[in-house]
């Protein structure tokens, strides 16, 4: 009798078995599909990114980049030196 | 009939001995096929549901130093239909909308398709070639067709899956990025192929249900290992500004090729460079990596090596006077000119070098070295400018120094070789020589790679170190004073094209003839320098081969480095400091307590006319009102009187100008 079961549990576990490695394939292909999705989203938003790709986009508008450095002015306690 | 038992029992007799007879043959092949040809039965049956399946490695990415993906293992579709499989009257209904979409999508028209379609049918075409090296989303759109829509059995549609290496920025730096395939291994890509690749491992599979195959062991037999992470210097910011900065040039110019770099003084860090030839049809893409493997006669850029051994030798000052007379200067039967053609009259060491006299400079140096050539040379030599930099990019140059008592060394040789011709350098080789100057002596290799790590690992990169090639290349009074010159060229010297008073830059123009031996001979304009004066922090060069209307290095070459760095003066903040409780503007405050005043004041309409646009929409919008704009500027009319009364809600019309 507890052979039996062993064996049953045997049967069991190798059918577990073969549906994981069926999903882990399924769980593969669905990977590579979004990775190349990634990939091909962000070549796209890298080129939008680019300053030239802006400066022409905003050029209609009446925009081009700064010709002078930005300015940051830092407020500095003067009891710290 | 009647049945005899005797005949019962001999039939049954007989029956039993077939049986037996066949039960002994049964017997027999049971022991001949386990004893005998068991063990190819064995490793028959093992082959059919064992297999040694290989796991390939991960190719790792190339990124820019901020991250940004250069190059990327992706993959990239091909799409076929087969007409045979799918239900006949489906197919007719979707054949005119599919070709519609498909020639929408793809080009052609659509008859083109609906012709190729009806003659797949009539051929039972079970493979009809779509489209192919579609991304994703491409992939995606063909899919949602009709029919296709349907899937593989209904729709026909098969998908053929490929691997393919991607530059996902395109343009950028391609060449120095390179690839690692058929076509050979030029670039990152190439030279760092074995760590991108990573090792193949393998692993034992026993064949399941569905086609699929299950690992038998736990471990792989042999582990894959997936290719490392390149991490590049290159900006990809600083890469988009020198490449189309350069391009500009190049098209202006209608040049047949050239290069730019731009590299971080302290640290050799290559930021960006960009190496743009043109093509049949005349426009220009990364075609060969001519920064790294182009060997060329530098012209006057290689002054300043020649200036600088002549100051260490002390054999001149800056202050030495040199008479340039008209322009042109006969030495064993051949003239050395001015590009002015009248000369520069009597004019000290460092004002020939900002003017860029060939008379000046290869008069201080002949006069000086006539009777020692091997002296010049040899300090030439100290400076490495005969060695190749050793960058791991694959077909590096080799640079050409000539050495007195050699073949290649006549009477007229060093006089030439002050001024850069019959020496040979690559424009990466002038760089690294440039950026020693501006990094206090101390020459570094250029770097091209940070950093090789493990993929989503930070742990157990190789982070690439600053090299030093030559600690001092000279004394620190040698560099200042090259330093000014070159400060002095763009100041009031031949770059002062490219001067502007708010940032200093400094460096020397080249102008040089190429070929000159032919009838075909061309202009190399060139420029190499750094940035800023004081405090060096980026050095560049920019080399332009065969530029038409107009060769000097000052007009071609130099504004690709000015335009450089203008966007790096542009793009670095500056930090005023201000003392807390230090200042108070009045005036200021009153104006912006009234306006923030006016905000709570949502019932009636204030004046906005003269505000400017961004002042007027942000007030009249906190007040719970819509704004409808025309123009850009300030305000010049609103649609609703100051004073009048309002609600939230109301929309506003405002006239900009």
């Amino acid at each position: 009798m507890f052979v039996i079961v062993l064996l049953i549990l045997m049967i069991r576990s190798a059918h577990i078995t073969d549906e994981k490695v069926i999903k882990i394939s399924q769980l593969k292909k669905q990977e590579n599909e979004l990775r190349a999705e990634y990939i091909a989203l962000r070549s796209k938003s890298m080129i939008l990114k680019l300053e030239t790709t802006v400066v022409e986009k905003v050029k209609e508008m009446g925009l081009h980049p700064a010709d002078k450095p930005p300015q940051i002015i830092r407020e500095v306690d003067p009891n710290t030196p | 009939m009647s049945i005899q038992p005797e005949n019962i029992i001999k039939r049954a007799g007989i029956l039993t001995g077939v049986l037996l007879l066949f039960l002994a043959i049964i017997a027999v092949r049971i022991v001949v096929i386990q004893v005998k040809d068991g063990k190819k039965y064995q490793d028959m049956s093992v082959s059919i549901t064992e297999k040694i399946d290989t796991i390939y490695a991960n190719k790792g990415n190339v990124y820019a130093a901020d991250g940004s993906l250069l190059a990327t293992s992706m993959f990239r579709y091909e799409v076929r239909m087969d007409v045979v499989t799918v239900d006949a009257e489906i197919l007719r209904d979707s054949v005119v909308p599919l070709s519609k979409k498909l020639a929408r999508f793809l080009g052609e028209t659509p008859e083109y398709y609906q012709k190729r379609i009806h003659q797949a049918i009539s051929e039972k075409n079970r493979y009809l070639f779509i489209a192919k090296n579609l991304n994703y989303p491409e992939y995606q759109t063909i899919k949602s067709f009709p029919i296709f829509n349907l899937g593989a059995n209904k729709g026909g549609f098969i998908t053929i899956q490929n691997t393919v290496r991607e530059h996902p920025l395109g343009k950028v730096a391609q060449r120095t990025i390179g690839y690692d395939d058929y076509r050979g291994m030029p670039g990152i890509e190439g030279a760092f192929a074995a760590e991108l690749r990573g090792k193949n491992g393998l692993r034992l599979k026993q064949k399941i249900a569905k086609g699929q195959w299950k690992p038998i062991n736990d471990a792989n037999e042999i582990e894959p290992q997936d290719g490392k992470d390149i991490i590049t210097t290159i900006d990809v910011n600083m890469q988009d500004i020198a490449h189309n900065a350069l391009l500009e040039q190049l098209v202006k110019h209608q040049a047949e090729h050239g290069t730019a770099v731009l590299m971080e003084v302290k640290t050799g860090e290559i930021k960006a460079i960009v190496n743009l030839g043109r093509a049949a049809d005349g426009s220009y893409y990364e075609s060969r990596n001519y920064a790294v493997y182009e060997s060329h006669e530098p012209g006057s850029t290689f002054k300043i090596a020649s200036m600088l051994v002549a100051l260490e030798d002390k054999v001149i000052d800056t202050s030495t006077v040199v008479d340039t007379e008209g322009g042109a200067w006969e030495l064993y039967g051949k003239h050395i000119t001015d590009s002015n053609h009248k000369g520069y009259g009597k004019i000290s060491a460092a004002r020939s070098l900002e003017v860029s006299s060939n008379v000046g400079i290869s008069k201080l140096i002949y006069d000086n070295y006539k009777d020692n050539p091997k002296k010049f040379v040899d300090g030439l030599k100290r400076l490495g400018l005969d060695q190749k930099l050793g960058v791991p990019i694959k077909g590096e140059g080799a640079p050409i120094i000539p050495t007195p008592g050699t073949k290649s060394w006549n009477g007229t040789s060093l006089a030439w070789m002050s001024f850069g011709y019959g020496v040979q350098l690559t424009p990466l080789q002038t760089l690294t020589f440039y950026n020693a100057i501006a990094n206090d002596g101390i020459m570094v290799r250029p770097k091209f790679v940070k950093e090789v790590s493990y993929q989503n690992n930070k742990k157990g990169a190789i982070v690439y170190p600053t090299e030093i090639i030559n600690p001092k290349i000279a004394s620190q009074e040698t560099l200042s004073k090259l330093k000014a010159i070159m400060m002095n060229t763009v100041k009031r010297g031949t770059a002062a094209i490219i001067y502007t008073p708010n940032y200093s830059l400094a460096g020397k123009t080249g102008t040089c003839q190429a070929n000159y031996w032919t009838n075909d001979m061309y202009y190399i304009s060139s420029f190499a320098g750094f940035f800023p004066y004081e405090n060096p922090r980026y050095s560049c060069i920019v080399v332009v081969h065969r530029p038409i209307d107009g060769y000097y290095g000052s007009t071609v070459a130099a504004p690709v480095f000015q335009k450089i760095a203008h966007k790096i003066y542009a793009a670095t903040p500056t930090v005023n400091k201000v003392k807390k409780g230090s200042y108070t503007y009045k005036a200021l405050d009153k104006n912006y307590e009234a306006y923030t005043f006016q905000q709570t004041k949502t019932a009636i309409m204030p004046n906005v006319s003269g505000m400017p646009g961004m002042d007027a929409i942000s007030l009249l919008e906190n007040m719970g009102l819509r704004v409808q704009i025309q123009g850009t500027g300030s305000v010049v009319s609103q649609s609703v009187l100051a004073g009048s009364s309002i609600q939230k809600g109301n929309t506003i019309y405002l006239t900009l100008y």
